[in-house]
């Protein structure tokens, strides 16, 4: 059962006078489940991808269906809604809110992804994540790797249909890169969640089993790989 | 709703600096506020009960006689004023017969070149009323039973005479036909009655006012006191009901165009003064604001992606720096009140010039009035002007695309 499909996507920036072409009629299904990692050379159109899969922005023409619903046309308070209540977003910077305890900071997705307080479910997620004895630190008290496990669990917190992670080992050494990554594809084979990844670093290519390649704009690989 | 709390408050503690800076702002925003408030409003106090003091909260006068009152037009009177006093008198209320006529003034014989203003009353009025007995700089109060030979002059006035307890100064009227007037009197006090146009005044009997204008049995106008200005309209609406009052003019002192005039200009200060302190300091809380919404951009564009709305951002930014202005309000009205209250136990002498021109019975010496009304009025606006200060940044916050705040934190 396919959890995203885009038909012809293309996203048009306007730079000056100019206009740039960061998509160029993208079409992609991806299926529930999977584990999926869109790859290129800076510029080659996989944020811009991204933004659009997780509803933080519009494509510029074509379609795309995210869980069966249109998105195109969708008011931002609409997209705002859908993208609360079926995207996780693990970012590069990991970006907690520094003001807030891994704990607090996992509760308040859950209540911004319109799901009732539940502090025994934030804190289960942080136990996922293998964070049980770090839920009261604040980020600054936190490691990089430990940082982004708390972003993984704030984006798993909720249950969404869809994680997307924008370049999640960027700022992370490789030992802790790798922990990361090996605790996605945990959590992936364990809920079934589907998650996108955008990245040129090859530890994520070696862990997902389907690597999309783009180069400027345009999709030019798409290759399963079995594990 | 209490994590969007937990979190603005935190943010407020943040850049500590920054906030105490923003605090600081708002801070002496509310002490001016509160100071300029209380000075407001204790010039209008002092100028409604020197008002009170001099012209009755509440007056009856003849209708025509407002019309061209500044000319004292002395054949609009109440020709007959015994019985106004006892319909007042019976309403429970203090009432006394004034007339105030111009006059010129000279010692012994030859005919003045001074210029001032004659008042006649009775003693209970000049002893109760003006308390003039008790505010003597030179000589005595008048002598009981000889009252109609004698007079009372206003410390200016008896300084631009040159004249001393024990001249004979002669006043020149008319009647209220219009015929030269003339009458005598022995210099007995000078007053310092603590009001530049009061000090400006000459005072007499009523009779001797009722034998100079040729009114006998009558008076210009009957003040009323009733001891709480803020009672003259119902008092005044409560006399007009009576069957004596009837063909005149019961006036609440608010009522008088004069005074309303002024209470509207007071009222327009007020707003100025208020709006002007309020939209400074919000500008500088709009620059931190604004400082702390472009750090946060990011930040904004997180927890917008994870479906924050629009309000809830501009919630968070209002709340932080409510929470920022009440941390410099709060000190601010604390100090504001301890300056306006040392204002109000000492005002400040601004001596006889500043009212010198000014035909109202304003103190020489300005009091402050603190209240609680102006107190609360000064930290509601210190809250708002760091509520006000912070809109604006929070909209452009609240307006901020997840897409474009990720795009700016990479």
């Amino acid at each position: 059962m396919s959890i995203l499909s885009l038909q012809n996507v293309v996203k048009r920036y306007p730079m000056g006078q100019n206009e740039v072409l960061a998509l160029k009629g993208v079409s992609l299904t991806v299926e529930s489940g999977e584990l999926l990692a869109f790859a290129g050379p800076s510029g080659s159109g996989k944020t811009t991808l991204l933004n659009i899969v997780g509803c933080l922005d519009q494509a510029s023409e074509g379609e795309v269906i995210l869980d069966g619903q249109r998105v195109q046309g969708l008011s931002a308070a609409a997209l705002g809604l859908l993208r609360a209540e079926k995207v996780g977003f693990v970012f590069q910077s990991f970006n907690l809110i520094p003001v807030l305890s891994a704990l607090e900071n996992v509760e308040l997705a859950l209540r911004l992804g319109g799901q009732p307080p539940d502090r025994a479910r934030a804190e289960q997620a942080l136990v996922d994540v293998g964070l049980a004895d770090q839920l009261h630190r604040r980020p600054n008290q936190l490691s990089g790797g430990q940082q982004q496990r708390v972003a993984i669990a704030r984006a798993l917190v909720k249950a969404p249909k869809l994680v997307i992670a924008d370049e999640p080992t960027a700022n992370l050494d490789s030992v802790n890169g790798a922990a990361v990554l090996d605790l996605m594809r945990k959590l992936n084979e364990e809920r079934g969640a589907t998650f996108l990844f955008s990245t040129h670093d090859n530890l994520v290519l070696s862990r997902v089993n389907r690597v999309v390649r783009l180069r400027d704009g345009e999709i030019v690989a798409d290759e399963r790989v079995s594990r | 709703m209490g994590d969007l709390l937990r979190m603005a408050l935190r943010n407020a503690a943040r850049n500590t600096r920054r906030s105490a800076l923003t605090a600081l702002t708002i801070l002496l925003g509310t002490t001016l506020l509160i100071i300029g408030l209380s000075w407001l409003d204790g010039l209008l106090g002092g100028l409604i009960d020197n008002i009170a003091a001099t012209a009755g909260e509440v007056r009856v006068i003849k209708p025509e006689y407002e019309a061209r009152e500044e000319l004292f037009p002395l054949y609009e009177n109440i020709a007959e004023v015994a019985p106004v006093v006892k319909a007042i008198e019976d309403a429970g209320f203090a009432a006394h017969p004034l007339i105030r006529v111009g006059v010129t003034i000279s010692r012994g014989e030859e005919i003045g070149e001074h210029f001032g203003l004659l008042l006649g009353a009775d003693r209970a009025y000049y002893e109760r009323v003006m308390d003039l007995d008790a505010h003597l700089v030179d000589g005595a109060f008048f002598t009981p039973g000889e009252e109609s030979s004698q007079v009372l002059l206003g410390k200016t006035l008896a300084s631009d005479l040159g004249a001393s307890v024990g001249d004979e100064l002669l006043f020149l009227g008319q009647t209220q036909d219009g015929s030269i007037s003339p009458i005598k009197g022995v210099l007995v006090g000078v007053v310092d009655a603590g009001d530049a146009l009061s000090n400006r005044q000459a005072y007499a009997s009523l009779e001797r006012l009722q034998y100079l204008t040729d009114i006998p049995d009558g008076a210009i106008e009957v003040a009323v006191h009733i001891g709480d200005p803020d009672r003259a309209r119902e008092v005044a609406a409560t006399l007009r009901e009576s069957p004596a009052l009837k063909p005149y003019l019961v006036q609440a002192w608010s009522e008088r165009p004069m005074f309303a005039m002024l209470s509207d200009m007071t009222g327009l200060v007020y707003g100025v003064l208020a709006g002007s302190i309020v939209f400074i300091t919000a500008l500088g809380v709009l620059n931190t604001m604004l400082m702390s919404v472009l750090e946060r951009t990011a930040e904004v564009g997180v927890l917008r992606a994870l479906g924050m709305g629009r309000l809830s951002v501009v919630f968070l930014f209002v709340v932080e720096a409510l929470g920022i202005g009440a941390l410099g309000a709060v000190p601010g009205v604390a100090l504001g009140a301890l300056v306006a209250y040392y204002l109000e136990l000492n005002g400040v002498e601004m001596g006889e010039k500043i009212s010198a021109d000014v035909s109202l019975p304003m103190s020489t010496t300005f009091h402050a009035d603190l209240s609680v009304e102006v107190a609360l009025v000064s930290l509601a606006l210190g809250l708002c002007m760091a509520a006000l200060g912070a809109l604006l940044p929070s909209i452009r916050a609240a307006g901020i695309q997840p897409v474009d705040a990720m795009r700016s934190h990479r």
